[in-house]
């Protein structure tokens, strides 16, 4: 099965310097399960092609198909509907929101999926990254590695059938990322989850199934 | 494969459930309103809610009080009013328009106890069958059991108001003496119906009846007696009445009913409550740019938490209704805490204003919550939507890029939405919408220009040249339209509390201080002819010489020239009532000292002629000019004159003076009654008993107590205007820690920086603090001396005295201003002072 069909994808902005073009001609495709890692220097464009593919923006021309849903002929609110209850995201600056709790924060997908029990799922999912005794905690109180696995919890929680990943480790030292990462690709196989992952470190890339390199906006 | 894409397009039907919603607001706000931003948008909510919900507490105890009384305001249906008494042929109309009738006459008189103490009353003569409509209730002792009164006084009775048991008579059945009869006290009066409408209580009421007014002997010429004839009946019956009367060519008849005397009752409560309003408006106002600063940075929050929750599958719609969700909980919140504050505040208004009325006010109704909630709600539609609303829109892909710049609402918008908001919510609180703009404009003027002053401040400031300074003026150089925002903001609220002191206690002053120390303190009016040289003896064996007495005589204009009164040509609605009621005429030979005459001369001691000589202003109100004939009618003779010349009065010598002077040869053989004003050194008491036993008829009126009255009555609605402006001077502070809390970002930054140059914390908390002590000087400095520049206008220009600078006032206002500003800064700064540099450093991530 086609989780993501990208045909000839272009971004460009006009700034006050002319038009800049962020991506040019990209395509590609993703099976169910399947993982890619996306590399390249930074500022080649790997976060707007992440963007596109998971329906944050939209391309300046090109087609997308994500899930079946051809993404580029839908508006914002369509694109958020696919999305709910089969996407997950994992960011590099955890992004949870700062008024809930972890366990709190983990409910949101399936609330917003109107998943029911949404709370026992939490728990669960909080019990799988080892976070069970944390979760009235604020984000505030948590360390950088405890909220990122409280974001792994979040994407997990729906049982993705695509998770995107930027940089996840980005902002972790070197021994918490590792355990970030290995608990990622654990989770992501239980539940046969594809998994778009940007990097720049080439170690985590090679434990993917293909790796996309991208330099000036284009596909190697 | 072809199940995924079925979930995926059933997952286009997902819309998240109303609770969901709820939910999320719920839980997001239980935590977030801990924030420093969220309780100033709290707070500024709150005060905003109770400064408007207190004067609309106590503006709806007054409209109950009224609405309350407004049955029996007049205590009849419809009254007549006459400065004479009323004739038979209105008797004979109300008779055959079948109506009841009865009289009420009302006069000051002067009552005096077995022990010779005296006092001034407020006489009331009833007739049988008074009150028409609703009843009096008397107490049978002195605040004993009440009980509805049956019928009027008996003869040789009368009812006191218990305000007298202290000094006069404590008991029933004292005797008292009211002009040449003795009367036994039968009861006091715990409810008058038609007191109510007396919004200024006047002396305290005695009530008589009108049998007993002939043998008293007070109705002589020149008392000042207003008679009134009640009506009551069917309203066809009452309305043909009032017809009648207003058609008839008796202009000295007065029809009123109980609409229309409402009115003239509440113009001075009405007043009162818009400048209540007004101080109201501008702490809504300041609440207003406080809630503009805090909401622009939830703002900043929301647009994370929006993009995230649309990462996540959220519709916009949904985001929609989840910030609106919580803006309502906030207005719901701000809106019960501040209505409970605004009922505290109401009761220390309610008190302050207290002596204005004659009864107790009843307690307020609910109603004036709507205002208080409509208040939370239009302060957050056009505060804090504008900004808020921009967050729902950010766009999705902000989860991925942290370093978008972030979408602000235009300021356009952010002003429109303010100014429409506080222009509906002005126009509500003053009940007029002409006046709303007025006052939004007004407002908008007055802020602008206090922010173009301290710009102008902050930028001269910005060239001291001193170390010790340098670091706090560098804080006021970055944020130029910061500052002056706090400055203005806080500045008004003192600057009102300042000008209002200042009004209390200097402009009263000084108001009081220009009346010579040997002014009259007694006038001594209703002295019959006969008693003339009586008086004249013995004032002159008390040593008070030199005082003449005034013929006083009733007349009423009829015409000027050809022109009669009553058909145009008048300039205002002042003149046109002070000509059609009777007033009062003199005459005289000489010249009098204290009257200037500044057009036309003064006739001959000896004249022969028929003249008039004329107040100034009082003709140029009246639109009376030098040489014109005036036409008077005098009891039932017409009396006719020409202006001969125009006069100044010093009105402030409190001497008897007249508005039309005669000359005695137009004047002399008309009834009259003479008045004079003394001054009595010692012995005031004495002097009071002595005139009313001497001449029981004569009226005496303490000059001093009429002037305390009336202060007194200034000095409490300047009072309670103060009050609510307190509300205005805690939403300007509120400005400035929401101003502190917006720039506490950039603030982290540079204590950042400096700590890891080596900065200690306390040099930071040294140096913020003097940029606060600086902010506050400059606050201090401009409202201080705005309110003495304003006082100089009101006292020198309008007022027409002399000013005294108040530097204790203007010193009080600069040192208000430093310290709070500085205790208001420096709480809203701490948490940038705590921060490790590393934490700082780590945030800018
Ligand atoms: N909306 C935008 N406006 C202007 N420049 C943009 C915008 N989005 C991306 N860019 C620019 O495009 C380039 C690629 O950005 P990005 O996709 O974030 O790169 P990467 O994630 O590979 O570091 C960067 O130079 C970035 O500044
Ligand atoms: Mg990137």
């Amino acid at each position: 099965m086609t989780i993501i069909q990208a045909i000839n994808l272009s971004k460009q902005v006009v700034t006050a310097e002319g038009t800049l073009k962020i991506l040019q001609e990209v395509s590609l495709s993703l099976d169910s399960g399947e993982v890619i890692a996306v590399v390249g220097p930074s500022g080649s464009g790997k976060s707007t092609l992440l963007a596109l593919l998971a329906g944050l923006d939209s391309a300046s021309s090109g087609e997308i198909n994500l899930l079946g849903q051809p993404m580029h002929q839908l508006d914002e609110d369509g694109r958020a509907a696919v999305r709910a209850g089969q996407v997950g995201f994992v960011f590099q600056s955890f992004q949870l929101l700062p008024g809930l709790t972890a366990l709190e924060n983990v409910m949101l997908p399936l609330e917003l999926a109107s998943v029911g029990d949404a709370r026992a799922l939490a728990e669960s999912q909080l019990q799988l990254v080892g976070l069970a005794s944390r979760q009235q905690h604020l984000p505030s109180q948590l360390s950088g590695g405890e909220q990122q696995r409280v974001a792994l919890a979040r994407a997990f929680v729906i049982a993705p059938k695509v998770l995107f990943a930027d940089e996840p480790t980005g902002n972790l030292d070197r021994a918490t990322g590792d355990s970030i990462v290995d608990l990622m690709f654990t989770m992501r196989a239980e539940q046969n989850s594809a998994l778009v992952l940007v990097t720049h470190d080439q170690r985590l890339a090679s434990r993917c199934d293909r790796v996309l390199t991208v330099t000036e906006g284009r596909l190697q | 494969m072809s199940t995924s894409i079925d979930q995926g397009a059933g997952a286009k039907n997902t819309q998240l459930s109303r609770s969901t919603e709820f939910g999320l607001a719920v839980r997001q706000l239980r935590r977030e309103f801990r924030l420093p931003e969220y309780l100033v948008l709290i707070f500024a909510l709150v005060l905003s809610v109770a400064a408007v919900t207190s004067v609309g507490f106590f503006a709806n105890r007054v409209e109950r009080a009224m609405a309350a009384q407004a049955a029996t305001l007049l205590a009849a249906d419809a009254t007549v009013a006459s400065p004479q008494t009323i004739g038979d042929v209105v008797r004979k109309q109300a008779d055959e328009a079948g109506l009841t009738v009865t009289d009420v006459i009302e006069f000051p008189s002067v009552i005096l106890n077995a022990d010779g103490d005296t006092a001034l009353v407020s006489v009331k003569a009833v007739g049988s069958g008074y009150p028409l409509r609703g009843q009096v209730l008397l107490h049978d002792k002195l605040y004993g059991e009440e009980s509805a009164a049956t019928g009027v006084p008996s003869a040789g009775e009368v009812w006191l108001d218990p305000r007298l048991a202290g000094s006069l008579s404590s008991e029933v059945g004292d005797k008292i003496s009211l002009g040449e009869l003795e009367f036994l006290v039968a009861a006091f009066i715990s409810f008058e119906p038609d007191r109510a409408g007396d919004v200024f209580q006047m002396a305290p009421r005695l009530i008589m009846s009108a049998d007993d007014l002939a043998a008293s002997g007070l109705l002589g010429e020149g008392s000042r007696a207003r008679y009134k004839l009640l009506v009551a009946g069917s309203e066809a019956g009452v309305d043909g009445f009032g017809e009648w009367i207003n058609d008839g060519d008796d202009a000295s008849l007065r029809f009123e009913t109980v609409e229309q005397s409402r009115p003239a009752v509440q113009s001075a409560l009405v007043n009162v409550r818009r400048f209540l309003g007004l101080a109201a408006a501008v702490a809504v106002l300041l609440s207003g740019a406080a809630v503009a600063l805090s909401a622009r940075q939830i703002a900043e929050r929301d647009m994370d938490t929006s993009a995230l929750l649309r990462a996540f599958g959220a519709k916009s719609s949904s985001v929609v209704r989840i910030v609106l969700m919580r803006l309502a909980l906030i207005a719901a919140m701000a809106a019960l805490l501040g209505s409970l504050l605004g009922y505290l505040a109401q009761f220390v208004l309610s008190s302050l204003l207290a002596q204005w009325f004659a009864t107790a006010l009843p307690a307020p109704s609910l109603l004036p919550l709507v205002g208080g909630v409509s208040c939370a709600v239009l302060a957050l539609a056009g505060f804090c939507l504008p900004a808020v609303s921009k967050a729902v829109s950010a766009p999705v892909v902000g989860v991925l890029r942290r370093d978008l710049p972030k979408a602000r609402p235009s300021s356009w918008v952010v002003v429109g939405a303010g100014v429409a908001a506080m222009l509906i919510l002005l126009s509500w609180l003053t009940r007029d919408a002409a006046l709303g703009s007025l006052l939004v404009a007004g407002l908008l003027v007055v802020l602008g220009l206090l922010w173009l002053i301290s710009r102008a401040l902050i930028s001269t400031a910005g060239r001291v040249k001193s170390p010790f300074w340098r670091r706090a003026l560098e804080g006021l150089r970055r944020r130029p339209n910061s500052v002056s925002l706090q400055i203005s903001a806080f500045s008004v609220g003192l600057l009102a509390l300042l000008l209002l002191a200042i009004i209390r206690t200097d402009v009263l002053n000084a108001w009081q201080k220009q009346i010579p120390d040997d002014a009259p303190n007694f006038f001594m009016v209703n002295i019959q002819p006969q008693e003339v040289d009586a008086v004249e003896s013995f004032l002159q064996s008390r040593n008070i010489t030199g005082q003449q007495l005034y013929p006083m005589i009733r007349g009423r204009l009829e015409a000027i020239n050809d022109r009669r009164i009553g058909e145009g040509g008048f300039k205002d609605e002042r003149a046109r009532r002070m000509s059609e009621r009777d007033f009062n005429l003199s005459y005289q030979g000489k010249p009098r000292e204290t009257n200037t005459v500044i057009a036309g001369d003064w006739w001959a001691a000896d004249t022969d002629q028929f003249s008039f000589s004329v107040e100034e202003e009082f003709a140029e109100e009246t639109g009376i000019a030098l040489g014109d004939t005036l036409h008077f009618k005098i009891v039932d003779k017409k009396v006719s004159g020409v202006v001969s010349n125009l006069r100044e009065v010093e009105w402030e010598s409190f001497a008897v003076n007249f508005f039309v002077v005669g000359t005695p040869a137009l004047l002399k053989d008309k009834p009259a009654s003479f008045v004079t004003s003394v001054y009595v050194e010692d012995g005031q008491a004495e002097f009071v008993r002595d005139v009313v036993r001497k001449f029981p008829s004569v009226t005496v009126l303490e000059v001093g107590t009429m002037i305390e009255r009336v202060t007194g009555i200034l000095d409490r609605a300047a009072l309670a205007v103060q009050y609510v402006f307190l509300f205005t001077l805690a939403a300007g502070v509120l400005v400035l820690v929401a101003a502190v809390l917006a720039s506490r970002r950039e603030r982290f930054h540079e204590a950042a920086i400096l700590r890891t140059l080596g900065a200690s914390r306390k040099y930071l908390a040294a140096s913020m603090s003097r940029e606060f002590v600086f902010i506050g000087l400059l606050a201090g400095l401009m409202a201080s001396t705005i309110a003495a520049v304003l006082a100089w206008a009101i006292v020198e220009l309008v007022m027409n005295l002399e000013y005294h600078f108040n530097w204790v006032l203007w010193v009080i206002g600069v040192v208000v201003g430093v310290v709070a500003i500085w205790i208001a800064g420096s709480v809203a700064s701490r948490p940038v002072l705590r921060q490790s540099p590393l934490a700082v450093i780590r945030s800018q991530v």
